[in-house]
């Protein structure tokens, strides 16, 4: 058998193709439902940490813990610029292309709603910090943020995944009520209670050691996302 | 004298050949040419044109050095004097720097001397005098709240891999003071930058001058930012500021410039390059200033000069006869380069408040590149004038 | 064939690939991986187990049908077979253990291009009967998991205090003042590590610069 001529050639990497097709389709397709599920997983977690439910979270919960709580306890919707809740659409749905459109997701316990949860996305020093900030049920009081993806320098930047971090933001209020006005979180450079008075103790956390600019990527991140959300949240404080 | 001779000689036999301390050799040779003038010429670089060897001119940077190290024991005192808000007196500052600073350089010296050791014993060669400058160096580039362990581990890596891996002193591509203090600053930023490093007093911040300049707002004077931080032109030049331990007084170094250039030890063309490097990367800037560019731009360019580690680094650093160009017009290129990147990375990038450090050792990477264009460009020209 | 499984010429083979040649203190190939992906112990092993599994597999797919493929596209094919085999590992990983898959990123595919597996399948499993070539993909998979596991383990001590995601290095020792070291986890860590790594490997078996 001549394996040289461009026949057999042919031939050849013909069924070298049919066959390589045919068993990485049954791959991907086999594999497709697991691998959604995961990254749905993945996306739920994190909303669940941002809303500081510590238990179901845990990195060695059973996937289907973490499902039952998050659809148990988590209302998705979609709101628009305006701050109105779009009927019939889920943040699943969105695309790049809706661009006043935003994901919101409620946390509710026994059918009232304990704490709002949304995206907050920025440029830190290096990259792009992800993350997702929770806003207790008065829509001024924050409950917890977490920043689940970012390439920012281990052990400078890097400490906005770590829990001493983002505890900083808990109870700090986005919204003054004495002199009505939003207040995004601002991440100070240094000590907050060295830098800031007293007052303003309330919108002003710890910086990170020579991690300057990481910390302004995160002050203008909460500006940033605090003002889009604040379309619904204005709408639910009793003022 | 000739005492110190005849003793040294009879311990001496206790380590030649077949004799029960042999291994130790280095260790005799080491003491025995330090005090005494050595009995052989030097096989490899760097060599020297007269009648000083290796051993003699590293003695030289030593005592270069001497300024910067007292001035720095001072400054650190006088520093937590000025945190604690205790009335100032002279040996009282000297005492409570000694106290930060003696510690660090000790360290310093035990723990790279003992690699030092190791290799020579191993390798059997002799102990590198250099290290005496490298020790000595790499504990002025600290800040006084470094913690002792991290000069140990600092300086490990700064003998091992800036020096002992390419075959000890002459062979290093970077000046091994440096590859220390750069792995520190990799490996622990929290304690070697910031603002909380620079005074000995526990949770005592304040930020250095190239920080704050860096942080002024865009629209604002970066002379005033820095005025309001307690700095103008005379403090950082005779270097009352917080900072690194040798780097803050610009006069100190200029002192052991003038002595390093009294004794040929140091090339002037390198200093010369590095100050006209800076003065024009930095004037670029100065002409370029406007309110919607960052307030750093506006900083006057001989401001530059006497803030951070640029004078320390320039005279000491970049002058270091192994790692640095080797011709003369190699020696312009890379000076001026350093300058102008130091500059540069102080100022455009975000990440790094100071830029000699990084500046000196890029253009370690790049000397001997450098000396070999300007080699290939010499013997072309030889050989068209010949033709 | 009358070859014990594991005669002494495939017992060379083994201690070829693993040691005398490893492929990464050796030939010096795959150093980009190892860098990359050895910040924690757990994304080495899964990458050490996918490599391997890919050499090992690849050279007894190529060596079976090597004598049936046309040369002139021989690298087309290989590249084939071995892209195949390294998107089905992707595409396992990112269904049970997405986690790790996450962390891994862009170099499980990368596979493809590490010149380890193609180095393998020219250099060996295009003139070896099989049995030959799967010892020696196993034995270079090895002598690459061996290099990448002892850089993990290094890293994620120093670099986070963490061994597989548990605390080794007591708060104790934080206590009295211990910093994790800050460039394990950056690339240049990895090189410094990798450097000494050859360095102990090439004075242990008498290397000498040709």
């Amino acid at each position: 058998m001549n394996t040289n001529s461009t026949r057999y050639t042919f031939v050849f990497a013909i069924i070298v193709c049919v066959v390589s097709g045919v068993l990485l389709s049954v791959f991907s397709e086999g594999l497709r439902p697991q691998k959604e599920l995961n990254e749905e997983l993945d996306v739920k977690r994190n909303i669940l940490k941002a809303v500081v439910l510590k238990e179901p979270v845990a990195p060695k919960t059973k996937a289907a813990d973490v499902l039952k709580v998050y659809d148990s306890k988590i209302e998705e919707v979609v709101i628009d610029d305006k701050g109105n809740v779009v009927e019939g659409k889920k943040p699943k749905q969105l695309t790049g292309k809706d661009t006043n459109l935003f994901p919101l997701y409620l946390y509710k316990e026994g059918g009232q709603v304990v704490a709002y949860a949304f995206p907050v996305v920025g440029q830190g020093l290096w990259s792009t910090l992800y993350g997702y900030l929770a806003v207790e049920a008065d829509a001024t009081t924050i409950r917890g943020i977490t920043f689940y993806k970012h390439g920012e320098t281990p052990g400078l930047g890097g400490e906005i995944e770590k829990e001493w971090f983002q505890n900083n933001f808990k109870g700090k209020t986005i919204y003054s009520l004495k002199d009505h006005k939003l207040t995004p979180t601002i991440v100070v450079k240094g000590k907050a209670a060295d830098v800031v008075s007293k007052d303003e103790l309330s919108y002003h956390v710890d910086g990170i050691t020579a991690a300057t600019l990481t910390g302004k990527g995160v002050t203008d991140l909460m500006d940033r996302w605090v003002r889009v959300y604040d379309a619904y949240l204005s709408k639910l404080r009793k003022i | 004298m000739k005492f110190i001779e005849e003793q040294l000689k009879k311990v001496g036999q206790l380590f030649e050949k077949g004799k029960p301390l042999e291994k130790l050799y280095p260790l005799y040779e080491a003491l025995d040419t330090f005090l005494l003038t050595p009995g052989k010429t030097a096989p490899k670089a760097p060599f020297v044109r007269d009648a000083a060897d290796l051993k003699r001119v590293m003695s030289f940077v030593v005592l270069a050095l001497v300024p910067a190290t007292l001035f720095g024991i001072y400054n650190t005192g006088y520093q937590i004097e000025l945190a604690k808000g205790l009335a100032h007196s002279f040996w009282g500052a000297m005492a409570a720097g000694a106290w930060k600073v003696i510690p660090i350089i000790v360290v310093s010296y035990a723990a790279g001397g003992l690699w030092e050791v190791l290799f020579a014993v191993t390798r059997k060669h002799e102990i590198n005098e250099g290290f005496l400058v490298t020790g000595i160096l790499f504990a002025l580039t600290l800040p006084p709240t470094i913690p002792l362990w991290q000069v140990a581990v600092g300086i490990s890596f700064g003998v091992v891999f800036g020096k002992e891996i390419f075959g000890g002193t002459g062979m290093n591509v970077f000046n091994p003071a440096l590859v220390a203090r750069a792995f520190l600053f990799f490996a622990y930023p929290a304690q070697i930058s910031g603002s909380t490093a620079w005074v000995a007093v526990d949770g005592y911040t304040r930020a250095t001058p190239l920080a704050v300049a860096a942080a002024a707002p865009k629209g604002t004077s970066v002379v005033q930012a820095l005025a309001d931080a307690g700095y103008n032109f005379n403090n950082m030049f005779y270097g009352f500021i917080p900072g690194s331990i040798g780097e803050t007084s610009a006069l100190a170094c200029l002192v052991g410039l003038a002595f390093l250039l009294v004794t040929r030890v140091a090339s002037w063309r390198v200093v010369v390059s590095c100050v006209l490097g800076l003065l024009a990367m930095s004037g670029i800037f100065y002409f370029l200033k406007g309110t919607d560019r960052l307030a750093f731009f506006a900083l006057p360019p001989y401001w530059h000069l006497v803030m951070g580690g640029f004078a320390f680094g320039a005279v000491f650093m970049a002058t270091d006869p192994v790692s640095a160009a080797a011709t003369n017009t190699g020696r312009w290129i890379y000076g001026f380069l350093i300058g102008v990147l130091t500059v540069l990375i102080r100022v455009v990038n975000p990440a790094y408040p100071e830029g000699t450090m990084l500046a000196i050792l890029f253009m370690n990477a790049f000397a001997p590149l450098i000396d070999y264009f300007v080699v290939e460009n010499h013997i072309k020209r030889r050989v068209r004038v010949k033709s | 064939m009358g070859e014990a499984l594991l005669s002494s010429k495939n017992q060379k083979i083994l201690k070829d690939g693993f040691w005398d040649t490893n492929p990464i203190t050796f030939q010096i190939l795959g150093i980009c991986s190892a860098l990359a992906v050895t910040t924690q112990l757990k994304t080495a092993l899964v990458m050490s187990l996918g490599l391997t599994f890919v050499t090992a597999g690849s050279n007894v797919v190529i060596s079976l049908i090597r004598n049936f493929i046309p040369s002139q596209i021989r690298i087309i094919v290989q590249l084939t077979v071995v892209s195949a085999l390294v998107i089905s590992i992707d595409q396992i990983l990112r269904a049970y253990m997405f986690d790790v898959s996450k962390q891994l990123s862009v170099f499980v595919g990368l596979i493809i291009t590490n010149c380890i597996v193609m180095g393998r399948l020219e250099a060996f499993a295009m003139g070896n009967p099989p049995w030959k070539s799967f010892l020696d993909g196993l034995a270079n998979g090895a002598g690459y998991s061996a290099v990448l596991i002892i850089i993990g383990i290094i890293r994620e001590i120093f670099g986070s205090g963490t061994l597989l995601g548990y605390h080794v290095i007591p708060a104790s020792v934080y206590a009295q003042g211990y910093v994790n070291n800050g460039m394990m986890v950056l690339a240049p860590g990895a090189f410094f590590l990798l450097g000494i790594i050859v360095w102990i490997q090439r004075s242990i078996s008498g290397y000498k610069e040709s």
